[in-house]
């Protein structure tokens, strides 16, 4: 069996363009941490949208 | 996870899930409080939540590994942890308390958190109500009752992710 560190280079040379192409779709749009965002996110809901949120998550 | 480019098994960083849950409970609340329910009466199964928030650490590592060291960005991130959250269900209200909320609470949190990631990058999405409340409506129906794999959940949040790039890269 190959080790962990073999087949991730293995992998990562065969799929050379695919991993290429996607990776430009990967870049985090944001510095802030991810769960720091959720959380705002869920405050700024909360307050600006409360009956449009009321409404979506009651039916 | 991989840390330093030391892969850590997450069974054994607990305060690490610890402050993921922390996170997902958060907004959890955030959700009761916007619908009117009272957080108290809904139980979260923990040990759910723990998978729920490996698999999507599993699945960064595998972007990491596989495409150029990178990190998934903040659309994926949420669709994964949206359709482990909606597979896995580890959130539960007695049918006694909300009949309603008792069969959906999973789908609905789902929802609400797709959108707490497009009210930070994307709001423009949001404040728009016509399209906002329609495209709600869909996700809601969709994870209730279609078949909505993970990569399929990626890709309908593609667009707003897409926007919210283009926003930046042409005011750089």
């Amino acid at each position: 069996m190959e080790s962990y560190e073999t087949e991730k280079k293995v992998s990562t040379f065969s799929n050379e363009k695919l991993k290429k192409s996607d990776a430009t779709h990967n870049k985090p749009l944001s510095d802030i941490p991810f769960d720091i965002l959720t959380k705002q996110g869920a405050e700024e809901l909360c307050t600006k949208y409360k009956d449009v949120m009321k409404e979506i998550l009651s039916k | 996870m991989i840390k330093n480019n030391v892969y850590i098994d997450p069974e054994q960083d607990d305060p690490v899930i610890k402050e993921k849950s922390d996170a997902i409970e958060f907004v959890l609340k955030q959700m009761c409080i916007a619908r009117d329910f009272d957080f108290a009466n809904v139980s979260i199964n923990r040990a759910l939540l723990r998978d729920v928030l490996i698999r999507v650490d599993k699945r960064d590592d595998y972007f990491y590994i596989f495409h150029e060291r990178t990190h998934i960005n903040e659309y994926k991130r949420a669709s994964i942890t949206s359709f482990w959250i909606n597979k896995l269900r580890p959130f539960w209200v007695s049918d006694k308390i909300d009949e309603n909320l008792s069969k959906h609470i999973n789908e609905h949190f789902c929802v609400f958190y797709l959108s707490t990631i497009m009210q930070k990058l994307s709001p423009e999405y949001i404040a728009d109500v016509y399209f906002y409340k329609n495209f709600a409506d869909e996700l809601r129906y969709s994870l209730t009752n279609r078949d909505i794999s993970q990569e399929a959940l990626i890709v309908i949040m593609t667009p707003f992710y897409l926007s919210a790039l283009s926003s930046i890269e042409t005011s750089c």
